[in-house]
């Protein structure tokens, strides 16, 4: 890691300038001849054009990452059930939890409920990176 | 307006004969650098994308280390500093059984599962000697799961080092289109550290779910190592289910189970039916149940070894319903999808009772996986 690459990322955009500028260059020239009524002017415009393109895509790929799959955010949550009265309550998760877990007592009828769900909900993507 | 200097420019022949030979010149200079240098170009643009990578899998590497580190020490107070001994699980490696003479080398890897699980048990405890079990086996895992981003960064950083040492093309090229899945799989492990460091379910706890949830409230006992067994009575027939202890982190050996049943009734089952979360392809939906036959067991192939051969010592057929998610979602927190598909599992399973068995007979139910945060 400690050795620099054989191309730097630097010297790599400069090329890809100078390309860039150089293609600018000549699809200038090639409007001022077809303004003229100059039969090269198509010579112009299609170099100019390819090389615009190829120094658009050399700067793309400089620019791009790779197509990482995201990373998810994640919000936990359990779910305790009474069994006698089927009465339910969600709340985040803790650490502890785990299911079939015998928690608080039922508000309605005060039998021990116990977590019969603990599960994940996508909060929000971080983006592709 | 033309600008004045520019519209003197002409490389088509129009300009003085210094001017066409210049463009000429820079002309052929781009050509020759483009066609002698464009492999170099490529190979520059693919060692920036993997070192980008690389860094990528440090950060998540160093991150694993930390939570592994802080919970280490949240939870099993270790008497002194346990840095050192982290970084030395981290490096922990295992030879595999010698391949040439492939006779006998599911014994032998059983024999070095065995002596790695308690090697990393023994590991754990004398780090945490605060913790009780649960907690034991959960430390196991989030252990288990930084030393896997640890040994990807190091494989990922040994092939990006030597390809740049060596320049070659091919190993770079490879490296490169191996990065999306190469990153897909570290940072299904990074996401499953929180959950490991918790005790919340995972995704491939849906086996062991489906398992927990037809045992639930029957008497359990312990048929094998670290593999409960309740009989579950269900539509006439007699359910013998089987899981991993939990709720820690735990796979179990249901092999072992499922052998234990089969002979402790001397073959005198209707069938087997195994219940495992599966990799999905991608365009399906999490949570899907996909029904075959064999046996739906993950790992190094000796559990799934032992089933084969107990079925077809007894001529039990084995079929298998698999609960579909991705490698993301397996080893992540259990998404809802894959916690309400456990319900629908039950369906199948007694839809496939009420067609392929009859009342009276006896089924070994099998859920598979690594049971964290689930009971039974």
């Amino acid at each position: 890691m400690s050795k620099k690459p054989l191309l730097g990322v630097g010297f790599l955009l400069l090329i890809f300038t100078v390309m860039l500028m150089l293609s600018l260059t000549f699809l200038y020239l090639g409007f001022i001849r077809y303004s003229t009524g100059s039969a090269d002017s198509t010579a112009y415009l299609m170099t100019g054009a390819f090389g615009a393109l190829l120094a658009f895509y050399g700067i793309m790929q400089l620019r791009k990452k790779t197509a990482y799959i995201h990373l998810l955010n994640y919000n936990i949550v359990t779910t305790s059930e009474c069994e006698e009265c089927g009465f339910k309550s969600l709340r985040k998760f803790e650490r502890g939890d785990y299911v079939f877990k015998p928690v608080d007592k039922c508000p309605k009828c005060n039998k021990v409920m116990i977590i019969t769900s603990i599960h994940s909900e996508e909060k929000t993507r971080k983006g592709l990176l | 307006m033309p600008l004045p200097f520019i519209s003197q420019i002409s490389p088509f022949g129009e300009g003085t004969w210094i001017q066409n030979l210049t463009w000429y010149l820079i002309s052929m200079l781009f050509f020759m650098t483009f066609f002698l240098f464009y492999n170099r170009i490529q190979v520059a643009l693919w060692l920036r994308d993997i070192a980008g990578a690389l860094n990528r899998l440090k950060v998540m590497r160093d991150d694993a280390r930390r939570l592994a580190l802080a919970t280490i020490n949240e939870i099993g107070k270790p008497r002194e500093d346990i840095t050192q001994r982290v970084d030395r699980f981290l490096e922990y490696f295992e030879i595999s059984p010698v391949n040439l003479d492939p006779a006998g080398i599911i014994l032998k890897l059983e024999h070095l599962i065995n002596v790695r699980d308690e090697r990393f048990k023994d590991e754990v405890k004398s780090m945490a000697p605060a913790s009780d079990e649960v907690q034991l086996r959960n430390l196991e895992n989030l252990l288990e799961a930084t030393w896997a981003l640890n040994t990807l960064y190091r494989i990922v950083r040994h092939y990006y080092l030597f390809g740049k040492k060596t320049m070659s093309f091919y190993i770079i090229m490879q490296l490169q289109m191996l990065l999306p899945i190469i990153l897909q799989e570290a940072e299904a492990f990074s996401g499953a550290l929180n959950a490991f460091a918790n005790g919340q379910p995972i995704g491939d706890g849906a086996g062991a779910l489906v398992a927990a949830k037809l045992m639930h409230k029957y008497e359990k006992i312990e048929i094998a190592k670290d593999i409960v067994m309740a009989e579950v009575p269900l539509d006439g027939r007699k359910l013998l289910t089987l899981k991993a202890k939990g709720p820690g982190g735990n796979v179990g050996r249901p092999g072992d189970g499922v052998k234990a049943l089969l002979e402790k009734n001397e073959g005198k089952i209707a069938m087997v039916i195994m219940i495992d979360a599966a990799l999905k392809f991608e365009g399906e939906k999490t949570g899907e149940i996909s029904e075959g036959i064999g046996a739906a067991i993950g790992g190094e192939g000796v559990e799934r070894y032992k089933i084969e051969e107990v079925a077809t010592k007894y001529k039990v057929p084995v079929n298998a319903l698999i609960i579909k998610e991705s490698i993301q979602e397996a080893i992540s927190p259990m998404k809802r999808e894959i916690f309400q598909a456990a319900d629908e599992a039950i369906n199948r399973i007694r839809r496939i009772l009420a067609e392929r068995t009859k009342e009276g007979d006896t089924v070994i139910v099998a859920g598979i996986g690594n049971t964290i945060g689930i009971a039974q």
